[in-house]
């Protein structure tokens, strides 16, 4: 069915066009004058899964603003999607606050260190935090390493060092955190947001 | 220690599946006239509304009246359909019931005397018109290809909309929820086959946040996931419009749910920002929203049984 102004405009006596309003007798003048007062809105809802642990509630996301025009986008609001079976549009108190999250303005955008002994915390380049990373984790694996326990029956463990990955990952993802950080030897290893 | 729940326990502790379907509430049609003289207030197109709520009085004196006669489909045939997902009240292949007729002329001779001059001699004319000319009339608006032929059948065609609305809405007060297809979620309604006038987002016992498409015809509310198009089922890309004049959003409760695959505009009204939306009275009340989005390039999906524009 086609609304448009034109139509709802008025009943032609030949052809038969318009709308039953107006074949009722009523005048659709005003609305149509109306009309042009008014824009429209536009706002978009997104799926998305909470970050926070691997519970993995459904979240819709509600964002202002038109992507097609290259306008300013902003989310508005997040709630719980009432068609996820986890969650059923339910939240906790800290998926409740994403919206504050995700505006945060201690939001981390960059790789930071604090050596050890200083107070600081200095912001780094990505090549040289995936370089301090590699490079302290083969020191500490090469120095405490256990290829064989007390027993003499090989273990190949690596103890002293622990991983802490994304509980929102996807099945993809926890597949490859999984190859890397086990046949390192890594027992510590936690996908869950307890921390 | 805690023992362990078997299967059934925790199935019985769980709390119950959400219906997908949902029944025309009892007093849906007055619920509904209450609406629209709310929404007649201060509006371009009063007038109009306020007739609507006259028609939809006299639909719930008319309901009222045939509850007690709808007839319940045999078990065998409900069986069948819930297998099949076929609508067991269908309305687009089935014979028209011969009572709609006497709902018909109930509803004209109510409305009579509260209708405009140019409706009243249209009225007028429905002896002349014959029996005949408006069955292939109420025919074609089941089976959403009506073609009035003159002036004074667009005039009626609202009415005989009106007429069988309440027709279908007892037939499916006649039914239980478990009665009605369920699982397919298709976008039309599972109870009659017809297109939705519009979907809306309920609360309370209906599941917070829940959205139901809402037949045009029979009133019955199917659920439909959010943020997916009920015509074509696509979920990307979707967005909202809603009206925005000078002193802000005019119908917050209202807004239309666009599809970019399918270019169709079916509105959502949503009972967290209004909770006395009704999706048929919303929708008439805001058809200034149809002809922006039709100016976007939507096509308006949603069907409504009061208008009509051939």
């Amino acid at each position: 069915m086609q609304l448009s102004r034109r139509q709802f405009f008025k009943v032609a006596a030949g052809g038969l066009t318009g709308s039953s309003l107006v074949a009722m007798g009523f005048s659709p003048t005003a609305a149509l004058a109306e009309v042009r007062t008014f824009k429209l809105a536009r706002t978009t809802e997104t799926r998305n899964t909470c970050p926070y642990c691997s519970v993995g509630c459904g979240i819709i996301m509600y964002s202002l603003g038109d992507r097609a025009k290259n306008a300013h986008a902003e989310i508005i609001h997040i709630e719980g999607d009432p068609d996820h079976p986890v969650n059923r549009g339910t939240l906790c108190p800290k998926g409740a606050g994403l919206l504050d999250f995700v505006h945060s303005k201690n939001r981390l955008k960059y790789p930071e260190v604090r050596e050890p002994g200083s107070k600081e915390w200095k912001r780094i380049g990505w090549d040289e935090a995936f370089g301090r990373i590699a490079k302290l984790m083969k020191e500490d694996r090469d120095a405490n390493f256990v290829a064989r326990n007390a027993e003499g029956v090989t273990v190949n463990r690596w103890l002293t060092t622990g991983f802490l990955a994304a509980s929102a990952s996807s099945n993809e993802s926890g597949y490859i955190t999984h190859k890397v950080v086990r046949s390192l030897g890594m027992l510590a290893f936690d996908n869950q947001a307890r921390v | 220690m805690q023992p362990l729940l078997s299967p059934e326990e925790i199935a019985t502790q769980a709390p119950g599946d959400v219906s997908p379907n949902r029944l025309p509430a009892p007093r849906l049609f007055s619920q509904r006239a209450e609406r629209l003289r709310a929404l007649a207030g201060g509006h371009a197109m009063g007038d109009f509304l306020l007739f609507c709520a006259r028609i939809a009085d006299a639909q719930q004196q008319e309901l009222e009246r045939l509850v007690p006669l709808a007839p319940r489909p045999a078990a065998d045939t409900l069986k069948r359909c819930r297998q099949h997902g076929m609508p067991p009240l269908d309305a687009q292949g089935a014979e028209l019931p011969e009572a709609w007729f006497e709902t018909f002329t109930q509803l004209v001779a109510r409305l009579e005397p509260w209708s405009p001059p140019v409706l009243q001699s249209a009225l007028m004319s429905v002896p002349g018109l014959g029996r005949s000319a408006l069955d292939d009339l109420a025919r074609g608006i089941l089976r959403c290809d009506e073609n009035p032929d003159t002036v004074i059948e667009l005039a009626l065609a609202p009415l005989v909309g009106a007429a069988l609305q309440v027709t279908w809405t007892a037939r499916a007060l006649a039914l239980a929820e478990h009665d009605i297809p369920a699982g397919f979620e298709d976008s039309l309604c599972p109870a009659c086959g017809s297109h939705p006038v519009a979907s809306i987002v309920r609360i309370g016992d209906a599941g917070h946040g829940i959205r139901y498409a809402t037949c045009s015809l029979c009133a019955c509310e199917w659920h439909v996931t959010r943020i997916k198009c009920v015509p074509c089922h696509n979920t990307k890309g979707i967005a909202y419009q809603a009206l925005e004049g000078e002193e802000g959003a005019l119908n917050p409760g209202v807004k239309a749910e666009t599809c970019p695959e399918c270019h169709a505009s079916l509105k959502i009204v949503s009972m967290e920002k209004d909770p006395f939306v009704d999706a048929f009275a919303d929708d008439l009340a805001t058809l200034t929203l149809d002809m922006l989005v039709d100016e976007a390039g939507f096509h308006r999906a949603g069907r409504n049984l009061f208008l009509f524009t051939p």
